[in-house]
């Protein structure tokens, strides 16, 4: 697969808030986002998810490390293509999960719905970092 | 030179002719003039460049053509038709050559190569003169015709924009006013009714001043298309030479020749009227002008449905809603409710309070996205949470189930909800929180404290966990929130979320008041719904909060 970029754009300014691309290592698709996750590029990503589906990997790596702001949406886009990978026999995982995520996953309980790495070599490698779940645990206790 | 007889042309226009022979200027003037045009003339090439900075200055028109000799004393004819040419203000202005000596084939190349629209050596017939002047006006006339269609026609698509831009018909109205202004140089007047009233929005505008918008009497709009339009569905056109009102309250009078279209898209809907202070008559001009007449009308159904979608979408979130809170002794409840501003989205923001086996519950919730599906979401989900909660089940057991029933019944969408059970006897509360933000404790002497104990989302399908207990007296008040109040992009939450606890505690007891005040204190450019939800354990109870009556909850 040809690497290919996709920007949901401010419909106003014309900016780009959303920058997703998509790359092929071997079993795994790389999914990277860069910028704002919200209301609005969060039904874009949606939709790339499902053309990622369906092009049968093994593994999902969404690299988060370039997001600066995650809403709800966002999240809820996120949650809903772990359900559809869990259904699907996918491995769906987080990589560099920033700050901005960080804290939507910890306010709304699902800092271990994901399994997680810390970057996308490691992740390219099956080595989890210290802070990675098995992705179906008991949700986190505190805020 | 031939005599033939010279018929008056159709088309007369204004000529500059260039030549320092004094006898050739006069014939060749005398055969022209006699054809219908107006003459200027010129003896060389400086005099000739006089002529448009005068004419120019004292507001005449410039010259239609330039007949010019090749010899000039000053300079050559081709230099004057190269200057003339190379001048934006006359460079669509026809020349024709004329010479008694540069008669040559090279000579005529020249003159064409160096911009000439015709070159004509003596001996020249009045006919043959007239002939290609007349022919060298209709192609440069046809070239300004078009031009001016193509700038006008760019004018019409920036107006079409900006009427459908604007979000209210006053705004719509102006923009087609100004449109019509710009497009045919007279003062325009446009009429429109609002969406979901009788009011009508008279517009004028003028010489790019901001247009002025008056309410008017709806019978106007019924007399001006009385007599073309009617109730008909279409366009309409009539020409009026009577005053259709007089000016001052600074609205431009449209008197004497007026050109008055109207269009009307459905009928039964009331027409959008574009008057133009002129009588239009080339067809060109009725075409935009009709145009920019259906495009108003159009633009103004579009906002019509809009408007009648965007209230039947509020009116259905509010249906999703308890119509109001059920009273319980005791306890105060005050809540506030805030629908987005941006004006497209309905937003699944909840609230419910309803008396349990267990006590009393409060729950605060938001279905993720915008849409009249996230309201739909929003309200299944509220009634099977009050159907759940009804028997006093433990308040994880009862987020479970929500969860579940989310994963089967809406799969793909995610909520938060934050529950808080008063216990009867209201010396303790439990508060099961799903990915919700933090409820606000303010214990009796006024200390604030966010409940950061909470399970996951709903609709994750992951468990939950038991509910957290704490004691509470009276006085004691509580807050549930939605992030619309403290979610602000670039702010970290946690930043938001202690400002909120800290306004929470400067804040009046009262639950009313406290939701008041904090609404003013993060009063802003709104994007999401807001829901405040306060509750209060009232200090005057002796045996503390119980149930009431049933209450008129929905």
């Amino acid at each position: 697969m040809q690497p290919s970029v996709w920007d949901a754009a401010d419909g106003e300014s014309g900016r780009a808030r959303l920058t997703m691309s998509t790359r092929r290592e071997a079993e795994a698709v790389i999914v990277t986002l860069v910028g704002e996750l919200d209301f609005d590029s969060a039904e874009m990503l949606g939709e790339l998810i499902n053309t990622v589906f369906s092009e049968h990997a093994a593994r999902v790596l969404v690299d988060c490390a370039g997001l600066e702001f995650c809403d709800s949406s966002g999240l809820n886009v996120l949650l809903r293509a772990r359900l559809a990978a869990r259904a699907a026999g996918v491995e769906l995982a987080l990589v560099g999960v920033p700050v901005a995520l960080e804290r939507v996953l910890d306010l709304t309980g699902t800092t271990t719905a994901f399994v997680r790495y810390a970057g996308v070599e490691e992740a390219l490698a099956g080595r989890r970092g210290d802070d990675a779940q098995n992705g179906d645990g008991q949700a986190s206790a505190e805020g | 030179m031939g005599t033939d007889t010279i018929e008056r042309v159709d088309d007369a226009a204004l000529l500059l002719i260039i030549e320092d022979n004094a006898t050739h200027r006069y014939i060749l003037a005398s055969w022209l003039k006699r054809a219908g045009h107006t003459l200027l003339e010129a003896g060389d090439g400086t005099e000739a460049f006089n002529i448009p900075s005068e004419r120019a200055r004292d507001g005449l028109a410039l010259p239609d053509l330039a007949v010019v000799d090749v010899h000039l004393p000053d300079m050559s004819g081709f230099e004057v038709c190269e200057r003339i040419k190379s001048d934006p203000a006359t460079a669509g202005t026809p020349v024709i050559h004329v010479s008694a000596t540069a008669i040559a084939p090279s000579d005529r190349t020249q003159g064409l190569d160096r911009g000439a629209d015709a070159y004509l050596a003596e001996p020249i017939a009045p006919g043959e003169l007239i002939a290609t002047v007349a022919a060298a006006l209709r192609y440069s006339r046809a070239r300004v015709r078009a031009e001016s269609l193509a700038a006008r026609l760019g004018v019409l698509n920036e107006a079409t924009l900006e009427i459908y831009g604007a979000s209210q018909a006053p705004a719509l109205a102006a923009a087609v006013a100004k449109a019509a202004n710009r497009l045919f140089g007279v003062a325009a007047v446009v009429l429109t009714q609002s969406p979901h009233s009788d009011a009508v929005h008279l517009n004028s505008g003028l010489d790019g001043s901001a247009p002025v918008s008056r309410l008017v009497s709806a019978d106007l709009l019924a007399q001006l298309v009385g007599k073309s339009l009617g109730n008909r569905v279409g366009v309409a056109t009539a020409q009026a030479t009577a005053p259709l009102w007089p000016g001052g309250d600074g609205l431009i009078p449209l008197a004497g020749e007026v050109t008055v279209t109207a269009a009307r898209t459905k009928r039964g809907r009331p027409p959008v009227v574009v008057a133009v202070g002129a009588i239009i008559r080339q067809d060109e001009d009725r075409k935009l002008l009709t145009q920019l007449t259906q495009t108003a009308a159009l633009a103004l159904e579009a906002l019509r449905s809009y408007t009648e979608e965007h209230a039947l979408a509020v009116t259905l979130q509010r249906a999703f809603l308890p119509a109001r809170l059920p009273r319980a002794d005791g306890i105060e409840l005050a809540v506030r409710y805030m629908p987005a501003e941006v004006e497209n989205e309905i937003g699944g923001d909840f609230y419910e309070a309803v008396h349990t086996r267990a006590g009393l519950l409060l729950a605060v919730g938001d279905v993720a996205g915008h849409s009249m599906e996230a309201a739909i979401v929003m309200g299944g989900l509220r009634h099977a949470l009050v159907a759940y909660a009804f028997d006093g089940a433990p308040l994880h057991e009862i987020l479970e189930k929500l969860d579940r029933l989310m994963y089967s019944v809406w799969p793909g969408w995610t909520a938060t909800v934050c529950l808080v059970l008063i216990a009867s006897g209201g010396r303790e509360i439990e508060i099961a929180n799903a990915g919700h933000l933090p409820p606000l404790l303010r214990g009796p002497g006024g200390a604030c404290e966010l409940v950061r104990e909470h399970g996951p989302i709903l609709g994750a399908l992951l468990p939950q966990r038991p509910a957290v207990r704490r004691p509470v007296a009276a006085g004691t008040g509580i807050l549930l929130v939605t992030d619309g109040l403290v979610e602000s992009r670039g702010v970290d939450l946690l930043i938001s979320l202690e400002a909120l606890r800290r306004a929470a505690a400067a804040a009046p007891e009262n639950p009313d008041a406290l939701c008041d005040t904090l609404l003013e204190v993060f009063r802003r450019p709104q994007e999401d719904d807001i829901v405040l939800f306060a509750a209060r354990i009232a200090d005057n109870g002796q045996d503390g909060p119980g149930r009431a009556d049933e209450g008129e909850g929905d």
